[in-house]
């Protein structure tokens, strides 16, 4: 069990470096090539797409590498389930209520 | 449309400082907004602003960093089973009216009034809607904190899940039945109040609470799903005009998207009326701070009359309250994670002690 620990733990030491390295090279691409992608990032109409998948892109990329740091540092969700409401009862039916009346006995 | 973004636009040269400072922000940013479901955007574009960033490239760039991160917060806790999928679209898709509501009417004030008359609406705005929405948030999670008893649903939302009017939507994470009609006041208004203050979330998610019925935990998570889709078909509505400064919009992703995981991590530690603490005291404290900005541009509509020195007085000491407000909520977060934590870890420990005691006695 131990073992199996250990094999997980490295796994996920390389997959934190890898995409570390990859979100970095990203970036640095991004910032040393600045000049010719705010050309045409700002260029609007069918270039609009890029900015947005940019965005995309690093969110994923990044993302991952964020969310294994915070593993990686022992940081992860507590197992508790949330707690739902009870759904609210329906109305009971609306009955007419029987009308007073009067006979005479004429 | 091509021509708009490239009118006088001034994108702003980078330093170490700059990109540290939205790096700094974007994370805390992120960290309120993974743990509330919204903020950080109220700080986040006056801050850009105060760093040379005009106004539409800073809430442009804004809006592009917000989709990716709600994105990857509404994920974290969809897995944690907290979303309810289906509520944030419907309410998305009437947010998404409520923006264009409140498009034309910050259109007719700045006609009309210009645009002092603009500034003071949203300040105004953002002090009535915060104080009244702020402090019943934080006066119910003082009661539920006071009485230590689970959150309940409010009247409100019984009686009005209890009504039968077509077409009734059921919730099924949220396990709520609803009349689609009572579900697009909420939208509307959330949109209204993105359109005004940028922080759609502050009514969005009080709404879902108390109107809706949701728990505070799945309306905060929801308001991340509401939070992407109405951030990316506005960051597609920006990128058409090329207003976004994609620089500014990924120094700030790489700390939000930290932020936004390790607040989405602390809701599975904390008690759920927590989240109410943390939204209501940073609405509290936003109304104060924009409060303080009122007098500027009631000076500069020129009903009232006031020094320039003390003018700027004011308005520096609205943008560091505002700061605050984000710190706080921070704090609040962090320091309640490391608690539970703690006490995590110290039973852990008894756990484990008793089991020893256990196999000694064997």
């Amino acid at each position: 069990m131990g073992q199996s620990h250990a094999v997980k733990r490295n796994k996920q030491i390389a997959k934190t470096i890898a995409f570390g390295a990859l979100s970095v090279a990203m970036y640095t691409i991004l910032f040393m090539n600045s000049a010719v992608v705010m050309t045409y990032f700002t260029k609007g109409f069918v270039y609009a797409a890029l900015p947005i998948l940019t965005a995309f892109a690093f969110s994923f990329v990044h993302g991952t590498f964020a969310g294994n740091v915070w593993s990686l540092l022992g940081i992860e969700a507590a197992q508790k389930r949330p707690e739902t409401r009870p759904a609210a009862q329906p109305r009971p039916a609306q009955r007419k209520r029987p009308r007073p009346r009067v006979y005479l006995n004429t | 449309m091509h021509d708009i973004g490239l009118q006088g636009l001034q994108f702003i040269e980078l330093t170490w400082l700059t990109a540290a400072f939205l790096f700094v922000v974007g994370f805390i940013g992120g960290l309120v907004s993974g743990f509330i479901g919204s903020g950080g955007a109220f700080v986040l574009t006056p801050g850009m602003m105060s760093l040379g960033v005009p106004a539409t490239v800073a809430v442009a760039s804004n809006m592009c960093h917000k989709f990716p991160k709600a994105m990857v917060g509404a994920y974290k806790r969809w897995r944690y089973g907290q979303v309810d999928l289906k509520l944030g679209v419907v309410m998305a898709a009437s947010a998404t009216i409520g923006v264009q509501i409140g498009i034309k009417m910050q259109e007719y004030i700045l006609a009309k009034w210009g645009e002092a008359g603009s500034n003071l609406y949203v300040s105004v705005s953002f002090v009535v809607v915060l104080v009244t929405v702020g402090g019943y948030v934080f006066y119910d999670a003082w009661k539920i904190s006071r009485s230590g008893s689970q959150e309940q649903s409010s009247k409100l939302a019984d009686w009005l899940q209890s009504i039968h009017l077509p077409p009734m939507i059921h919730f099924k994470t949220a396990n709520i039945t609803m009349s689609l009609w009572f579900t697009i006041p909420v939208g509307l208004a959330t949109g209204m109040l993105a359109a005004t203050i940028a922080v759609g979330g502050f009514v969005g998610v009080p709404g879902m609470i108390y109107v809706v019925g949701a728990t505070g935990l799945m309306s905060s998570a929801t308001e991340l799903v509401i939070a992407f889709l109405m951030g990316l078909g506005g960051s597609v509505k920006w990128a058409l005009n090329g207003m976004i400064d994609i620089r500014l919009t990924l120094i700030i992703l790489a700390g939000s998207l930290f932020g936004v995981q390790l607040g989405a991590i602390g809701t599975t530690y904390v008690k759920d009326h927590l989240i109410k603490v943390v939204m209501g005291t940073i609405m509290l404290m936003v109304a104060v701070s924009r409060g303080m900005a009122i007098p500027t541009y009631l000076t500069k509509l020129e009903l009232i009359s006031m020094s320039e020195g003390t003018t700027g007085f004011l308005m520096t000491c609205s943008f560091v309250s505002m700061c605050l407000a984000l710190l706080v909520g921070a704090v609040i977060i962090l320091g309640a994670m490391w608690k539970a934590k703690r006490e995590e870890r110290r039973g852990n420990l008894v756990e484990e002690k008793e089991l020893q005691h256990a196999e000694q006695a064997i």
